[in-house]
């Protein structure tokens, strides 16, 4: 019953997170003034973001949270 | 200064529009906002050894899955708080043309606003470098003096304000003495147009 929960949770905070990515994406893409200084940082975001989300799931599919809330209950 | 400034495009750039100068806020002033940044790392660093010692009933490999999880979600978070910091740093600036001043003014990701002042609108220039670390890392304001209905124009905590402050009045007196010379061109040719009449 409670892994439902968590999941929806998580669920909401990873949308959160990728709809910042998002917009962050779109600032760099359309309001950089310097397009050299654009071609390191949106690459660099890109990359670094989409691997920290994509451990980040692997770290919570890796949790066992029937378990964990059985033994904290 | 022209070259150095030629990789750099804004929305709403004219024709024949040479950006001279591009003026973000000094670096001292990102720096109390990274130090944020810094105390959150130390604290995800940190927790490597304090959730040892907080938390010592906590040694089972479920619990060091959860802190693995916990762990990777702040450092996320930090990542992206970074990124927010530096949009709302770099992309607050100022920008000085051959033909006005642009000021666009970036408030966190969801907030943006763009004004401008054209050269031959400016009446005076200011500087105020105010406090024992903006004299000694050389920043502070300037302020632009337009026609008296209107605001004034502030670029905040910038750096080398006199250098910037003399670039400015330089233009304006360029920009006024190119439009005294058109308008003395054009009187002449005024008048010697009707002498020939």
């Amino acid at each position: 019953m409670i892994y439902p929960i968590i999941l929806t949770l998580y669920a909401i905070i990873l949308i959160m997170f990728i709809f910042l990515c998002a917009f962050i994406i779109y600032h760099l893409f359309k309001y950089s003034i310097n397009a050299s200084l654009n071609r390191i940082m949106l690459p660099l975001f890109i990359i670094v973001s989409v691997l920290l989300i994509f451990s980040n799931m692997a770290f919570f599919f890796s949790v066992n949270w029937t378990n964990l809330f059985s033994n904290l209950l | 200064m022209e070259n150095s400034f030629s990789k750099y495009h804004f929305d709403g750039q004219r024709n024949g529009e040479n950006i001279l100068l591009v003026i973000h806020r000094h670096w001292f002033d990102i720096l109390s906002q990274f130090f944020i940044i810094f105390i959150m790392l130390l604290l995800l660093f940190g927790s490597y050894s304090l959730s040892t010692f907080f938390f010592a009933n906590f040694g089972d490999p479920t619990y060091h899955a959860l802190f693995a999880f916990l762990r990777s979600l702040f450092f996320l978070f930090t990542w992206i708080t970074f990124f927010i910091i530096w949009i709302d740093y770099y992309f607050d600036v100022w920008i000085v043309t051959n033909q006005r001043i642009v000021n666009i003014e970036q408030k966190g990701l969801f907030a943006r606003s763009t004004s401008e002042l054209r050269l031959e609108k400016i009446q005076d220039v200011t500087t105020d470098v105010h406090g024992i670390i903006s004299t000694f890392l050389n920043y502070g304001d300037i302020l632009v003096q337009t026609a008296a209905e209107q605001e004034k124009f502030i670029f905040r905590n910038v750096p080398d304000p006199y250098a910037i402050k003399d670039l400015i009045m330089r233009l304006q007196k360029k920009f006024e003495h190119s439009e005294n010379v058109e308008f003395t061109d054009m009187l002449s040719k005024k008048i010697h147009h009707d002498d020939d009449v």
